[in-house]
């Protein structure tokens, strides 16, 4: 059985964190937000206990537990990311974990080795297409194959899978048969993220698509999710992020924990339960806003998560500017900060994607 | 979309101009400085009960 909607209302009421443990990779995907590919910043095992040691001192005097997605990079590389699986999987201040990897190291010993973690709750697969040509072109050649395998060996092992996939102007026609191939493989959820011109693709703005392209494109995936639920389909279509809900504003004011067919759009969660740390400790409102709001070998959790001035701009919803700030779905879109920030140096601009 | 050129410089990617910023304590609330749910009550509030309001974060959603 489906879940029900996730409201923040009736979540766990966790703290999140995206932590990337090392730069380093084995792919150069040509829609990255990363600039550096090296293991030059990655701190040791005991840094990372270190900083992690301070995020249980904060979460415990909050009474919250953390959910923590390691990544990278590609976390696969990492000899720190067993032991520091480890480290979690028996701290009692953390409730879940996953792993956000490109798939391509895989195999059934490293299936084997993570069913160990019993709070590991999936594995999410990087897909940019739904065949070697799109996916490869992206990601560089036979990595479809990898990644696909990979999937297959964790679901053969009964580890969860999910799939995201970044949406740009190459890969645009592949989102029909990525449904059709996120069936097949009985993967449980597929993220589908606008790409964001940064890192390697700062300069690339023709692999944006239009506001119009962006609306269509949504429309497609959101009739398409609701078809497929019709059919009892166990794949989750995840809509849980900005400009979703313009799809079909009716659906915002649905009763809560109304099934999930009807789950369409979210606000931006900056500033209100997570952040993003990368391999050097450095603190990130979202990973693909990129603008230091601290650095937790120096700042404490407690003073970046209360004392931040872009965390308040960002939280005080009055400071967004043009078509966001008369929004009336700001508590259910606001917007992507990076987008705007990626687009025109302000992080308090309208989504410039937004077809409204 | 908008034809403004990105203005930002960086360096693995992450903004060099742009330095942590923290506000003073004396500028914030009492609620501000150790609610950690003080933006999302705000949210709430700013809702009012219009809309129902839905979490973001669906990498880990169970």
């Amino acid at each position: 059985m489906r879940q029900d909607l996730s409201s923040y209302k009736d979540k766990d009421n966790n703290f999140y964190f995206q932590w990337h443990i090392t730069n380093k990779c084995n792919l150069r995907c040509s829609h990255c937000y990363q600039d550096d590919y090296t293991n030059s910043s990655d701190m040791s095992l005991k840094e990372l206990k270190n900083i992690a040691d301070k995020l249980f001192y904060a979460l415990s005097k909050w009474g919250k537990k953390g959910d923590i997605s390691i990544t990278g990079g590609e976390p696969f590389i990492s000899k720190n990311l067993f032991p520091f699986l480890e480290y979690f999987d028996s701290s009692e201040e953390i409730s879940n974990l996953d792993i956000l990897s490109n798939g391509t190291f895989i195999t059934d010993k490293i299936a084997n080795r993570l069913k160990s973690f019993r709070k590991l709750k999936c594995i999410q697969i990087s897909l940019d297409g739904a065949s070697s040509e799109t996916h490869d072109r992206i990601r560089g050649p036979g990595n479809f194959e990898k990644a696909i395998k990979g999937i297959r060996i964790l679901i053969s092992n009964w580890i969860d899978v999910k799939v995201m996939f970044t949406l740009q102007r190459s890969n645009i026609k592949d989102i029909p048969s990525l449904i059709d191939l996120s069936i097949k493989e009985k993967v449980s959820g597929l993220t589908i993220e606008r790409v964001i011109p940064m890192g390697s693709t700062k300069n690339a703005k023709d692999s944006l698509l239009s506001p119009i392209e962006i609306q269509d494109t949504f429309q497609y995936i959101s009739d398409r999710a609701d078809l497929e639920y019709e059919k009892g389909i166990q794949l989750r279509i995840l809509k849980y992020r900005p400009l979703w809900i313009n799809i079909d504003p009716s659906r915002a004011k649905a009763e809560s924990n109304t099934v999930s067919y009807k789950e369409l759009g979210a606000t931006c969660s900056i500033g209100l339960d997570g952040l993003t740390i990368l391999p050097d400790a450095t603190v990130l409102p979202c990973r693909r806003l990129p603008i230091s709001i601290g650095n937790l070998k120096r700042d404490s959790l407690e003073k970046i998560w209360f004392t931040s001035d872009l965390l308040w701009q960002i939280r005080d919803k009055y400071n967004l500017k043009g078509k966001c700030n008369s929004c009336e779905f700001i508590p259910r879109c606001s917007g992507c900060r990076a987008m705007a920030y990626a687009c025109t140096g302000d992080y308090l601009a309208e989504d410039p994607q937004c077809w409204k | 979309m908008s034809e403004k050129e990105m203005v930002v410089e960086f360096k693995n990617d992450v903004s060099e101009l742009i330095e942590p910023k923290f506000r003073d304590s004396s500028e914030l609330s009492t609620e501000q400085l150790t609610d950690p749910d003080y933006a999302l009550k705000q949210l709430e509030k700013l809702n009012g009960s219009k809309l129902s309001i839905t979490c973001s974060k669906c990498h880990h959603c169970k």
